[in-house]
């Protein structure tokens, strides 16, 4: 899944319109690759579709 | 208008531009909020010829100031920058003329930007203060993809997602956040990985962005949105909830979008009714009561005399049509008499 996520990301870097552009993405993906590849791999896990529901008390302390 | 009060912090003209943030500062709690005790003549970019004024009171909201009685009662709104007024006078607005209609108390915690998290955030924390028996939260339907975007004219926001167990948590604001600098880091990251999610979904908004084919009209982009629904109908139920719970009534005001007012679609697969649909399904989904005004606003609107900027904000005539359709919507619940 790392390496998906490396070639998206220089494919991402690539599709910019300057060469100044491509080049500070470039940077930027290495720098956030560890970040994007921890989201990325919490975003597989969980999916996109619970099956319960989450609302309720539990929630109501994190404010 | 509203005349200049004496006393207040800063007194300057300004030119207001899309993404301004001059009213605008570092919340620890919301990203941002107003600039308590903040007063401005300001021009609009569509309207630069006619400047109106912006007072803010001292807990930051483009209002008057808040005294209440004991049991004061108050209908309190709240929402983007139409509720703010963007490009009208303060007392042209649609909670000004609710008020009017009323007779009630009619409070505005409006803000430019403002995202229906940050609106969940913002009632959650700052309501009680207020008293509300009805909170009117106005939602212009594009605006719903603000809840993906979690840095907005340079400020870093308080956002909701899902953990690995399903459920809705709340990644608060870094308190490094208050530096400029740290926020612009932040927001490097957060925007970095926006774009790239949205490249993998084949959306570019950089480089060939055409309101007109805004990608969350598209039917054939819906299941990058997908995730961004399902964070509305979680917030939707908290918002719901806090209303049930402290015996609020609520209800949504749902806007025209600046697209619909004459123009056709390009394509039988672009429907500039799509967010409104699904966010209308969700309200119906939680029985949160709405009221839209797409079809008065339209019936409303003349070349002549438009309910619309250019830019798609409601004009002075918008706003009461707004107010006129809230108060009736309310006066039909019997939550307000004459």
């Amino acid at each position: 899944m790392k390496k998906e996520l490396f070639i998206d990301l220089m494919r991402f870097a690539i599709s910019q319109v300057t060469t100044w552009e491509r080049l500070r993405y470039i940077v930027l993906s290495l720098v956030f690759f560890p970040l994007l590849a921890r989201a990325m791999s919490a975003d597989t896990m969980r999916g996109h579709s619970p099956t319960s529901s989450e609302a309720g008390d539990d929630i109501y302390p994190l404010f | 208008m509203n005349e200049p009060t004496s006393g207040m912090a800063k007194k300057s003209k300004i030119q207001l531009t899309t993404g301004d943030t001059a009213f605008y500062r570092f919340d620890a709690q919301l990203g941002f909020w107003g600039v308590p005790n903040l007063e401005r003549e300001v021009t609009y970019d569509v309207r630069p010829n006619e400047p109106f004024y912006v007072r803010h009171n001292s807990d930051g909201n483009r209002d008057a100031e808040v005294i209440l009685g004991p049991s004061e009662k108050t209908i309190l709104c709240i929402g983007g920058s139409h509720t703010w007024g963007g490009g009208v006078q303060q007392d042209s607005r649609y909670s000004e003329v609710l008020a009017k209609r009323t007779g009630r108390r009619v409070l505005n915690l409006g803000h430019c930007s403002l995202g229906l998290d940050q609106v969940c955030l913002a009632l959650l924390q700052k309501a009680a203060k207020y008293n509300p028996e009805i909170i009117i939260v106005e939602q212009y339907p594009w605006a719903v993809h603000r809840v993906m975007n979690t840095f907005v004219n340079g400020f870093v926001r308080s956002y909701f997602y899902f953990n690995s167990q399903e459920e809705l948590k709340l990644q608060k604001v870094s308190r490094l956040a208050k530096y400029r600098w740290c926020r612009r880091l932040i927001g490097t990251y957060y925007a970095f990985r926006k774009e790239f999610q949205e490249f993998r979904s084949g959306i570019d908004l950089k480089n060939h962005y055409n309101p007109l084919t805004d990608p969350i009209f598209l039917y054939w982009k819906t299941r990058h949105y997908d995730r961004m629904y399902l964070l509305l109908d979680h917030i939707l139920r908290v918002i719901r909830d806090y209303c049930n719970q402290h015996g609020i009534k609520l209800l949504f005001g749902l806007g025209a979008i600046q697209q619909q007012f004459g123009r056709k679609p390009l394509s039988g697969l672009l429907d500039y009714d799509l967010p409104r649909k699904r966010f209308t399904a969700l309200l119906e989904k939680h029985r949160i009561s709405y009221v839209d005004m797409t079809a008065a606003m339209l019936e409303s609107h003349t070349p002549q005399a438009p309910v619309i900027f250019p830019d798609g904000h409601i004009n002075t005539k918008g706003h009461g049509v707004f107010a006129d359709i809230l108060f009736s919507e309310l006066q039909s619940r019997g939550w307000v008499t004459k």
